[in-house]
Formats: C-alpha cells, sequence, structure tokens
C-alpha cells in the first residue's frame, strides 16, 4: 500500500538496443575518395543530356516515326524481290534501275531527314539556351571542366540522339537485307554500304547537332532556339528554290547546286555522295506530255563539304563565344 | 584552428608552466600560417572600365568576409579567384596555385555558391548535386552517396527528390550550397549567401556557413553586403571600396577601440557623475540616456574605483560597465568614409 503511494522518481527503462541504421552518416565529411581523370568530364555531361532527352515522349515519337523510311524501303525491297523484272514498269520501283540497295538506303536517309530536323530541335534547342535562362553556366564553370569540355558534351548530347535515331534503323534495314537479299546481290552490289551508310547517317546528326549549338547558345530560351533555326531550315529551302525558278526556269536538270543551296539540300546531296548513287527523277516533259526519268546527279562534293563545313564551324564557334560564366560588357 | 593546435601542442609537451611558451607558440604558428590566397597588385577591366585595379590582399585561413558597397569589386575578386575572369595585370594565387595558369587545380579544390538562382533544368536535387560532383571528378556512384549526404547535411533531406524549379528562395540558397560542398573543397566561396532569405532562414543559412568553417575545416570566403551576417559568420574581414582594401584584419581587432574605452550603464541620466569624470581626466565619447562612452587615460591604474567613487559623489549608481567595442558598422563606415 504505502509503494502503491511511492512517488520518488526511478530511473528509466533502458533504451532497447538500436539496430545500425541503414542511412549513412549524415554529417558532413571532407571528401577523399577516387577522382576520374579530366579527359573525360564531356562525357558526363553529354550522358546527363542524353538522360535527359530519353524522358522527353516527343523524342519517342519522333524517333518512332523516323523508323517508317526504313520499313518503306524494306516493303519496296521485298516487293522488287517478288515482282523480279515486270517491277520495272512500276511507278513505286521506276527508281530502282540499278543500284537498288543503296538508293533505297539513301531514299531512306533523304526522306528521314526532316524527322531528323524535328529531333533536333526536341533534343537540342535546350542545350544552352535552357542552361542560360537558368545560370546553369556558373555552375558548370566552377567546376574542373573547360569550356571545350562543356562544348564538346553539348555537342554530344545532340549528335548521339540524333545519330542513334538515323543509323539503328538503316543498320537493321542492312541486316535484314544481308538476310533477305542476299541472293538478289545485296552483299556484291556495293561491298561497302555499311560504310556508306554509317557515313550519310553521321552527315545531317553532325550538321543539325553543330548548328542547333550556335542557335541555342545565342538564345534566351529553348522556343525561341527552335524557332530561329527552323526559320534557317524553312528559309534556306524557299529562297534556294524560288532562285533557281528563276535562273533556271525549273529545269530540273540545271542549276543542281543553287536548287540545294539550303540546308536539307546540303544534308541530302550529301548523302547521296556518301552512297555513290544517281538519283533518278520522275519529272513531267511538257513537250512529249509524258512522265520521264530524270537522272539528278550531285553537286560537286568539295563545294557541298566546304558548305558544310562552314555550316558546322559557324555553329560551333558562335557557341564558344557564348559560353562564359560571366557576361562581359564590352565598351 | 591553428590557436586550438597551439594550445593543444602546449599541452601535450606539457609547457602549461611556462607563459612564454604558451604565449608564444600560437605568435610563431600565426607566422607559419598559409594564407588561402595571395593577390598582389591585381587588377581586372571589363572592357574599358577598371573593376579592380591594383589589388593586394592575403586573404587568411578560416572564414573570412568580403565587405563593400555595391561596385566595390566582391563579386569580380571572387570570380576572378575562381579563374571566370582573366586578370588584366598582377598575379593571384589560391591554395598555393595561380589563378592564370592552374584554373583546372583550383577549381578542383574550390566550391562557389553563386549570387544568382543557379540550376540545370528538369533535374531534382539529387540529381543536380550528384550530376556537380560528377563534373568534379567523382565516380557516380560516390557522387550519389555524396549528394544524398550534403542534402541532408544542408537541411534539403525530405525534399531531395523535388525538382528544384519547385523550391522556394530559401532552398534554392541551400541547394547552391550543398552543389558548392558536394566535391570536398578545401575552400568556399559564397557569394550573397543570405539573399532573398528572411529571418529564420537567414539565421539558419549562417548557421550553416559557420559550421563549414569552424567544424567541418573548410575554409570559407563570404562576398556580402550585409554586416551582421558577416559579423554572425565570420573570424576576419576584408573591406573593399572601388577595387581596393580600406581596412583587414581579424573581427576581434577590428572592432577593438584605441586607448582605454569603456561603456558605462548608470541607474539613470546624470549630468552630474558626466561632469565629475571630466574633472578626473576622463573623456565623454558619447551619451545615450543612462548609457555612456567614456575614454580614460592609459595610465588609469584603477577604472572600477574610479567609476564607483564619481558615482557615489554624483549620488548615482553604477549598473555595469565593460571595456568597449566598435560594431562592424562603425568599422565598416570608419573604412568607407
Amino acid at each position: 500500500m504505502i509503494d502503491a503511494f511511492d512517488l520518488t522518481p526511478v530511473d528509466p527503462a533502458p533504451a532497447p538496443a538500436q539496430a545500425p541504421s541503414p542511412i549513412a552518416d549524415v554529417s558532413y565529411r571532407s571528401y577523399d575518395g577516387p577522382l576520374r581523370r579530366h579527359g573525360a568530364r564531356w562525357w558526363v555531361i553529354a550522358l546527363a543530356a542524353v538522360r535527359l532527352v530519353r524522358r522527353k515522349p516527343l523524342f519517342w515519337v519522333i524517333a518512332a516515326l523516323s523508323l517508317w523510311p526504313y520499313l518503306w524501303g524494306g516493303i519496296t525491297l521485298y516487293l522488287h524481290s517478288q515482282v523480279g523484272a515486270a517491277g520495272a514498269a512500276n511507278p513505286f520501283m521506276a527508281a530502282l534501275r540499278s543500284e537498288k540497295f543503296a538508293l533505297t538506303f539513301y531514299h531512306a536517309v533523304d526522306n528521314q531527314g526532316f524527322l531528323l530536323f524535328l529531333l533536333c530541335l526536341v533534343v537540342g534547342s535546350a542545350a544552352i539556351a535552357a542552361d542560360i535562362r537558368t545560370n546553369a553556366l556558373q555552375v558548370y564553370l566552377s567546376r574542373p571542366i573547360t569550356r571545350a569540355d562543356y562544348l564538346i558534351g553539348k555537342w554530344t548530347g545532340i549528335f548521339l540522339p540524333l545519330y542513334a535515331v538515323a543509323v539503328i534503323p538503316s543498320l537493321l534495314l542492312y541486316v535484314g537485307g544481308l538476310l533477305a537479299f542476299w541472293n538478289d546481290g545485296f552483299w556484291q552490289e556495293d561491298r561497302l554500304l555499311v560504310l556508306r551508310l554509317l557515313i550519310a547517317c553521321a552527315i545531317p546528326a553532325i550538321i543539325h547537332a553543330s548548328l542547333m549549338l550556335g542557335f541555342s547558345a545565342w538564345s534566351r530560351s529553348p522556343t525561341m532556339a527552335g524557332a530561329l533555326y527552323s526559320g534557317l531550315y524553312f528559309a534556306s529551302f524557299i529562297i534556294a528554290r524560288i532562285i533557281w525558278h528563276v535562273v533556271y526556269h525549273g529545269n530540273i536538270q540545271r542549276g543542281v547546286l543553287v536548287r540545294n543551296l539550303s540546308l536539307a539540300g546540303v544534308i541530302s546531296k550529301l548523302a547521296q555522295h556518301a552512297f555513290h548513287v544517281t538519283v533518278h527523277a520522275d519529272t513531267f516533259n511538257l513537250r512529249t506530255h509524258r512522265m520521264v526519268i530524270v537522272d539528278q546527279h550531285a553537286p560537286s562534293l568539295a563545294i557541298l563539304a566546304a558548305i558544310a563545313a562552314v555550316l558546322v564551324l559557324l555553329g560551333i564557334a558562335a557557341a564558344r563565344t557564348r559560353i562564359r560564366a560571366v557576361e562581359v560588357v564590352r565598351g | 584552428m591553428l590557436m586550438d593546435l597551439a594550445a593543444r601542442g602546449a599541452e601535450a609537451f606539457d609547457v602549461r608552466g611556462s607563459a612564454e611558451v604558451v604565449s608564444g607558440l600560437p605568435r610563431l604558428l600565426e607566422s607559419l600560417i598559409v594564407s588561402v590566397a595571395i593577390i598582389s597588385n591585381l587588377t581586372v577591366r571589363y572592357g574599358s572600365k577598371t573593376a579592380i585595379s591594383g589589388l593586394t590582399v592575403e586573404v587568411p585561413e578560416g572564414c573570412v568576409g568580403l565587405l563593400g558597397p555595391n561596385g566595390a569589386g566582391k563579386t569580380t575578386l571572387l570570380k576572378t579567384l575562381m579563374g571566370f575572369i582573366r586578370p588584366g595585370g598582377g598575379e593571384a594565387t589560391v591554395l598555393g596555385r595561380s589563378v592564370a595558369r592552374e584554373g583546372l587545380l583550383i577549381r578542383q579544390q574550390i566550391g562557389l555558391m553563386p549570387e544568382l538562382d543557379c540550376h540545370i533544368p528538369r533535374m531534382n536535387a539529387v540529381t543536380f548535386v550528384a550530376y556537380a560532383g560528377e563534373l568534379s571528378g567523382m565516380p557516380p556512384n560516390q557522387a550519389l552517396r555524396r549528394a544524398h549526404e550534403v542534402l541532408e547535411y544542408c537541411g534539403l533531406g525530405e525534399a531531395r527528390y523535388r525538382d528544384i524549379e519547385t523550391y522556394s528562395t530559401g532552398m534554392k540558397q541551400r541547394i547552391k550550397l550543398a552543389q558548392a560542398l558536394v566535391h570536398g573543397p578545401k575552400l568556399v566561396l559564397l557569394d550573397e549567401p543570405t539573399n532573398g532569405l528572411d529571418p529564420a532562414g537567414r539565421d539558419s543559412m549562417l548557421d550553416l556557413v559557420r559550421d563549414i568553417s569552424h567544424a567541418k575545416d573548410v575554409n570559407v570566403i563570404v562576398s556580402s553586403h550585409l554586416l551582421p551576417d558577416i559579423e554572425g559568420a565570420c573570424d576576419s574581414v576584408i573591406v573593399l571600396r572601388s577595387g581596393e582594401v580600406v581596412t583587414q584584419g581579424s573581427i576581434e581587432s577590428l572592432r577593438a577601440t584605441e586607448g582605454l574605452q569603456f561603456e558605462v550603464e548608470l541607474r539613470g541620466p546624470s549630468p552630474e557623475f558626466l561632469a565629475g569624470v571630466k574633472d578626473r581626466g576622463v573623456t565623454v565619447v558619447r551619451e545615450w540616456g543612462a548609457h555612456s562612452l567614456l575614454s580614460l587615460p592609459t595610465d588609469t591604474p584603477n577604472v572600477a574605483a574610479l567609476l564607483f567613487e564619481t558615482a557615489r559623489e554624483a549620488g548615482t549608481q553604477v549598473r555595469g560597465f565593460w571595456p568597449a567595442q566598435r560594431s562592424l558598422e562603425d568599422v565598416f563606415i570608419g573604412a568607407i568614409e
């Protein structure tokens, strides 16, 4: 009874033994772990860019649409192999008179061109513009990386998705062609075809990545960068066609260089050089009032390569001048 | 830090009995302190505008405040130390490395918390901080582990998976600090770390800054125009004006007054007391209400006796007296003017 009213404080029960915490020691410690060599820093930036691109649904939509030209190429080759020589009269196959496998790949790359341009807008418009908008350049450049590391990383971050979307379906079609059309001379027609398609797929990716980088660096927002680049793409195409019509009166066999003096044209004709093919175009002859097939040769490789090199260098140089941790006011 | 080491060293060698040794050891070590940054005759220009002209200063270890009015060159100095701006002349070394030639090696050991909001778009906090670590050369798994630790340390543990663009101003300041710390820098540059913070957030940020510099052995340079921030967090201060150093030193030494000055608090205002101390050769520097700031002759043998006796004669009561200190504001205004 007395014990029941004993209010003397007693020691609390000992705390139960604690299991080792799964959470790491959260107090700050200096880091003395391993460090990677400096040469690989640009790859970190490229990988981060690719990871961000992978999360965009629009990227996957356009990538899926980009399969269509190769699917169409595969169907055309299949039908051609089924109908044999009779296929020459078929307007869908008239273009495949000679070098049919290389031409199929060229047409696929050419038809994919616009989709790659759209993909470039999705992948690249925010590359540097978004970093400028959020002052992320200071975060990058306060790290032990150079401006070149940043630039190469960002460029690779645009180039890799574009190249992957271009080259993966073409390689799939190539493997399919090897398996299905070996007896039709797939291998014998052009043994360097795989090398050619690797190069041809790289051309739009390189040009788009370089130019988009420049536009992105000089824009305050990704939307602005995309709008400006679209302007260049369409304006160059329209202007080149207008000049060609005015100067050469729409004669498809004349003024090939002027006709293709646009972003899309340069990419397309460089790809034609890469595949080493002559394109056969259907055109309406006004005198005979009949459809005729006209051979279209690509303009000089040297001129096209020079134009492409200038575009690439301009894009990269423009981006380089903008990559600064601080705004420097001159004058 | 080194003073503690000196004291501990003195204890270890049992030289506590020797006053000369104990007092001499810190002085010896003080002379051996390696400056975090040595800047000699530095000139920085933006086009035709000279932002810093012939600046010469040594930034000591510990937490150093860079004070100055707007346009004094504080941010320019930080950016020059980071290697963002190429100096127009002079020499600067950070952690023993030349700013002009060894920028990458310097940035490996430095963390920067910029003044403006900055983040990588479409990244959550843990991805962003881990990415910052990877950019500094950390392997991905180490960077991720450190990102979690540093975010926890900076008080963002609960919000680490949120997109940074949804963060409040205070959280954005913390994430900037976290990305500056992730790679374990030897020196952290904080540019206006309390910008836009409410009083509680400000106190919390200053606690973090103090902890980094005093408990984690990281040297810190804080650039700010807010005197209480510098006073609360820093050990020493460098005051800049128009790109030049106008004063420099530990906060304690800068706040110390010249001569023998005491602040006295009486029971109430007493002109008789003030007249009495004047008769005893004391100068009344300032008086406000029951308080007064007195400058006594340096050879005053017993300050307490003098004050109590004067108060008794004046019919008042001394509530307290203590050695006077200038506020950092006084120091700053004095230096700027």
